[in-house]
């Protein structure tokens, strides 16, 4: 007998399993082995099995054959585990027989201490650890199928009480259910996270300033995405307005919006375009002094301000964009040093003007700040007093070249210099025509000339007769000129 | 039955015998090669096994063939009406066949299994088996009439005599036969010594033999066939020589050789039969 039956040896013991007349009889076992009639009279495990239902124990387990007697052996390898009523599926295929047919997973006492495949539980846990240490009821395959323990497949986040959206789709399981030790092994929550608010994951980077409702400025997808529609920065010390407004909440915040920006001064998020220039001013610099959150420009410096720096503006001056003074080499430059006209405008006369006429008042000897053209120029300190039609006439008739430039140092005080020698050089002295000695300044008749004073004087009736009489038109190099110079003034020149 | 009949006779059990032996080896010998414990997974084990309808089998044939030997040689013995009907030499060829074959194939029912009460029964058997060839042994040194009745002396001598006067032998040449005989003595032959003496005796005579034909060789007295007649019945005198000289000794020994066999004989049938009562009260019934 083998070792199981070898209380049955010796032979009042052959009607134990024999029945007369009848070999051995399954009813004998059975009576024996009542867990096996329990679980055929149940119809569950393998002994229920088509397989086994047409056959008598002794089919399968034979005796008498020496104590070492494997009377419990089958093809471990092809066995089909399915007609046990627990199909192995996913890992439980490639699991050897005694990974679940041990000891130490038999739940019931009296299988206990026995080499036996009865006795094991269906439940999970009656085999594996149960990791989640009860929190998790008995049901594993509601999570977990038999494929992998880890990830739980069949575990569907979003029919859970906290949907994963955004960004908690890509997190890792363990950031929100944290691993831990419990009861000296390591466990991972699950139940019982706190989840109802942000803040029982994620630290309040606000410290609860904003409240508790991180939704209404963030959402999962990022907590950089800031709704900021939704978001009342006149919460904060630092309400925004103007141009503020408008502004991304990375372009003061960061991109991560950890910063949290110094907002005292403007220049904390500012630049300081200005250089400190404005740093002897009673304010320091402080840039709403001249500007405000609605934008850098226009400025609220207004020209009434203007009026009390040093620079007064006037005439022209008032109308002019700030800039116009202001904006040099590509840069707002406020702090003017010079209050020189030449520091902000170009001497356009260059040398034709003498550097005598820009002294002490610079441009406004000539010019006033109501406009260029608005000349106040005392002509006779240059020498040339105007005199006559030289007072009436405009500048541009004697300072303007013909190319249209104006011309001061290029013009003398030659009459020829500015007017043409009707005369074709009649009247030329030792290269110099000198039209005083006939005319003035008043008009171009010849006031001051004396026909006496000539070697022709005037007498008879030559005194009484127009000039024409005797000085007569004539062509000169192709041009009609009044012939005045005579070469011979003998009588019969004009009179025949 | 004259000899040739005979000669079929003995042939047909010796074949009966070793192609059972062998086909039943050669059938099973994967099975049997295999422990105890790894039989029953074998394909061939609900054939061969001692429940197996081959082995079963062959238990039940093998038990008959013994009682049937049993019984039929000692019905001729015993009873007086089955005493005129064939020689007892034969119907103890048949016993002798009967159980060989049976016990053979009462070996093969086992499965060379031999385990529990009916172990007693089957070492019995064995027993039974070997004194039965013993006793086979002893039965051929006590020299009988074709009767079996034990020839006495003078008959084998006159036999002997007769025949050497057949063959009509040169004088000088049987002078030389007599005294190589006269070497061999058979003195204070024992129970205890007998069988040694034998086998001693057996060497001596193979040995003995040898030379004479070498001797009948070189001296070309006789031909080559008159030569092998004249070899084989020295090698009879010599040995109904021996079995006259021991014929008293063999006498006890077979008287002692009876009260061996039978017991064991008798053991054996009485557990076998309790072996095949229980089995038919459990319910063993072959194919029936």
């Amino acid at each position: 007998m083998s070792r199981v039956h070898s209380n049955l040896e010796g032979m009042s013991n052959c009607t134990k399993c024999h029945e007369l007349g009848q070999k051995v009889d399954s009813k004998k076992c059975l009576n024996c082995h009542s867990e096996i009639k329990e679980l055929i009279n149940q119809k569950r495990g393998y002994h229920s099995s088509d397989e086994v239902t047409k056959k008598e124990c002794w089919d399968c387990h034979s005796e008498h054959h020496g104590r070492n007697f494997e009377i419990i052996r089958f093809d471990t390898k092809n066995f089909d585990h399915a007609k046990t009523g627990y199909p192995l599926i996913g890992k439980h295929k490639s699991a050897s027989c005694n990974d679940c047919h041990q000891e130490k997973n038999i739940l019931n006492k009296k299988f206990k201490s026995k080499k036996t495949y009865l006795g094991l539980d269906r439940k999970c846990q009656s085999c594996h650890y149960d990791y989640h240490q009860t929190t998790l009821g008995n049901d594993c395959l509601q999570c977990h199928n038999y494929n992998t323990f880890r990830p739980a497949e069949k575990f569907n986040h979003q029919k859970s009480k906290f949907n994963l959206t955004g960004k908690h789709l890509e997190v890792k399981c363990e950031k929100c259910h944290k691993i831990e030790v419990r009861n000296d092994k390591e466990f991972q929550k699950f139940k019982g996270l706190k989840f109802s608010n942000c803040n029982d994951c994620h630290v309040d980077v606000h410290n609860t300033r904003f409240g508790s409702d991180c939704q209404k400025c963030h959402n999962t997808n990022s907590f950089l995405n800031v709704n900021q529609s939704k978001f009342n920065h006149d919460i904060t010390k630092f309400p925004l307005t103007g141009k503020h407004t408008s502004l991304n909440c990375s372009q003061c915040h960061g991109v991560k919006l950890s910063s949290k920006p110094k907002h005292e001064k403007c220049s904390d998020c500012h630049t300081e375009y200005h250089n400190s220039e404005f740093i002897t001013r009673e304010s320091k610099g402080e840039c709403s002094e001249c500007h405000s959150t609605s934008g850098f420009s226009p400025s609220k410096f207004t020209v009434e301000l203007h009026q009390l720096t040093k620079f007064k503006l006037t005439g022209k001056h008032l109308a002019i964009p700030c800039y116009k003074c202001h904006f040099v080499d590509k840069k707002y430059a406020f702090k003017i040093n010079s209050e020189k006209c030449s520091d902000c405008h170009n001497n356009i006369h260059l040398k034709e003007l003498n550097e005598k006429y820009l002294v002490e008042k610079d441009c406004l000897n000539c010019h006033q700040v109501e406009g260029w053209e608005k000349i106040n120029f005392e002509h006779s300190i240059t020498g040339f007093n105007l005199v006559g039609k030289h007072s009436t006439i405009n500048c541009n008739s004697c300072h303007r070249n013909n190319q249209g430039e104006i011309v001061f140092n290029s013009v003398q005080k030659n009459c020829s210099d500015c007017h043409l020698d009707i005369h074709l050089g009649q009247f030329n002295q030792n290269g110099v025509t000198d039209c005083s000695r006939c005319h003035t300044f008043y008009n171009w008749k010849p006031d001051s000339f004396n026909h006496n004073s000539t070697r022709f004087p005037l007498t008879g009736a030559h005194s009484k007769i127009d000039c024409n009489k005797c000085h007569k038109t004539t062509l000169k190099d192709d041009k009609k000129i009044t012939l005045y110079k005579f070469d011979d003034i003998k009588c019969a020149v004009c009179h025949t | 039955m004259n000899k040739n009949l005979h000669r079929l006779y003995i042939g047909s059990f010796v074949v009966v015998g070793f192609s059972s032996f062998i086909f039943l080896l050669y059938n099973g010998f994967d099975y049997y090669r295999l422990s105890m414990e790894v039989r029953p997974f074998s394909d061939e084990h609900n054939l061969l096994k001692p429940s197996g309808i081959i082995g079963h089998g062959l238990g039940i044939i093998g038990s008959i063939m013994m009682i049937s030997g049993v019984v039929i040689y000692m019905s001729r013995k015993r009873f007086k009406f089955l005493s005129r009907i064939g020689y007892l030499k034969h119907w103890l060829e048949f016993h002798i066949f009967l159980c060989s074959v049976g016990p053979l194939l009462i070996l093969f029912h086992t499965a060379f299994k031999f385990g529990g009460i009916v172990a007693i029964s089957f070492w019995s058997m064995i027993a039974v088996v070997i004194s039965g060839v013993i006793g086979r042994f002893i039965y051929i040194q006590i020299p009988r009439t074709m009767n079996g009745e034990e020839a006495n002396l003078n008959q084998l001598e006159a036999d002997y005599n007769k025949k050497l006067i057949e063959l009509n032998l040169p004088p000088l040449f049987l002078n030389d036969l007599d005294i190589l005989s006269s070497e061999r003595k058979f003195k204070s032959v024992t129970i205890s010594n007998s069988m040694i003496l034998i086998i001693k005796d057996f060497f001596f005579l193979r040995n003995y033999l040898k030379n004479i034909r070498k001797k009948i060789s070189i001296e070309r007295a006789i031909n080559k066939s008159e030569a092998k007649i004249l070899s084989g019945l020295l090698k009879n005198k010599l040995i109904l020589e021996r079995r006259i000289s021991i014929l008293s000794t063999m006498k006890k020994l077979f008287g002692y050789w009876h009260i061996f066999h039978l017991p064991f004989a008798i053991i054996m049938f009485l557990i076998m039969i309790i072996h095949i009562s229980v089995t038919l009260v459990f319910g063993y019934k072959w194919i029936f």
